[in-house]
């Protein structure tokens, strides 16, 4: 069950953390906001990867030589867009999406609301 | 003749048995092993469904001249000798024909599919084999298979601490890794075939999704992944349009799932859908082997009469 891990993965993990961010953020930063004990030059290294492609963009730190590093917005924004035409285009995309959650109604939002409340108390 | 309808029934029946029983025991093994068992059982009762359907046409379509005198058969013998009536025949190769093109639709259905992945991610610009996050409010998160990446929004990735977002992405990873679309697709083209499996193609997404929630729970824990399942489903705003892929029930299954101990193999979860397949299995290779009999039968007599033609007209 166990599945190696590679680069990409991480790639996308540092990716997503920059994303969840309210502002720019350096290396050191990125490394808190990662769950598990990252090297700071491995966060370095897909720091500047994820810059080379374009993934992200950076401005120099306020202090010493770092950089802070932030997603690059247009990319996003067009792939949103692309996100929305796609799903709604493709009635077929069914077969080969796999959604982290299919979407619920407000009954099945409700029985499971119950459901969790009831398993906390 | 008591052969010739026993064996195809106890053969639908096995099917059947496995159609019920297969996907009501499949929550409780290993999600792994019940996803291979599903699917790979799925695609032997269809095959053995189909077999014996094939075999109750044959005694008509083998009564055509040109088959007979390829396959050297007396076309008369067989006509004769037929366990099933012409009626029976014409019904099962037509609903052969049918399950065929159904099967047939789903599988192309599933290749445009993952064309238009493909093309959309080439849209999206984006180097397979990664995220690509999409600035929007919306909360999702996806796999694309057969281009193999992971699309979120940033309001899914905004709302979920460190851990839980980790546990989506490596969610949705297993389902790109381990080929989960593709476990579905052989289902959904089995029950097409068999339509008494109907119950197996959202069985086994259900374990792939269980497959996946496992992957990301032993990449972060339990604890973390049941919690980003738990976040996501209630903070997302609930829509009309259901695709009853995910309803509550199944969320809550699996969330109850992480939040119990790592699953076990339990026998009865793969004997029972197993002992079913064999049967329709021994049951197919015994409608076979009685329509073997009855074409060596019309074999024998078609070299009976040309030794007769041999021997009178030298």
């Amino acid at each position: 069950m166990s599945t190696r891990r590679g680069f990409g993965e991480l790639e996308a993990e540092v990716q997503a953390a920059l994303w969840a961010a309210d502002g720019p953020l350096t290396a050191a930063e990125v490394r808190e906001q990662l769950d598990g004990d990252l090297a700071y030059t491995t966060v370095l290294t897909i720091l500047k990867r994820l810059f080379d492609k374009g993934i992200a963009v950076r401005t120099p730190a306020e202090s010493g030589r770092a950089f802070r590093y932030a997603p690059a917005v247009e990319q996003a924004e067009h792939a949103a867009q692309q996100m929305h035409a796609y799903m709604a285009a493709s009635s077929d995309s069914r077969a080969v999406l796999a959604r982290f959650l299919g979407q619920l109604s407000p009954a099945d939002r409700r029985t499971l609301s119950d459901l969790l409340r009831g398993r906390r108390k | 003749m008591t052969t010739a309808i026993v064996a195809p029934l106890l053969a639908g029946a096995g099917t059947a048995g496995f159609g019920v029983f297969g996907p009501a025991l499949a929550h409780r093994g290993r999600p792994a092993t019940m996803a291979w068992l599903l699917t790979l059982a799925s695609c032997v009762a269809a095959a053995a469904s189909s077999v014996v359907l094939a075999m109750l046409v044959l005694p008509i379509v083998g009564q055509d001249d040109t088959l007979a005198d390829e396959f050297h058969w007396s076309a008369t013998v067989l006509a004769k000798d037929s366990p099933v009536g012409r009626g029976v025949a014409v019904a099962a190769a037509a609903l052969l024909l049918v399950l065929l093109g159904r099967a047939v639709l789903v599988v192309v259905q599933g290749q445009r599919a993952a064309r238009s992945a493909r093309a959309h991610v080439r849209r999206l610009g984006s180097p397979a084999g990664g995220l690509v996050v999409a600035e929007d409010t919306t909360i999702e998160a996806f796999a694309l298979a057969g281009a193999r990446v992971i699309v979120a929004t940033t309001g899914l990735l905004k709302m979920l601490p460190p851990g839980e977002r980790k546990a989506v992405l490596e969610h949705e990873r297993s389902h790109l890794v381990h080929r989960h679309h593709t476990f579905v697709l052989v289902a959904n083209a089995a029950s097409a075939l068999n339509p008494l499996l109907w119950r197996v193609p959202s069985s086994v997404s259900y374990v792939a999704e269980r497959w996946a929630d496992e992957d990301a729970a032993g990449a972060t824990s339990r604890p973390l992944a049941a919690a980003a399942l738990a976040r996501v489903a209630t903070a997302r705003p609930a829509r009309r349009p259901v695709p009853a892929i995910a309803a509550a029930a199944a969320v809550a299954r699996r969330i109850t799932a992480l939040q119990a101990l790592p699953p076990t193999a339990q026998p009865a979860a793969f004997v029972v859908p197993v002992l079913f397949v064999a049967a329709a299995v021994i049951a197919t290779a015994v409608t076979t082997d009685h329509m073997w009999d009855v074409l060596r039968l019309a074999t024998a007599a078609d070299h009976h009469v040309l030794v007769h033609r041999h021997l009178v007209h030298g």
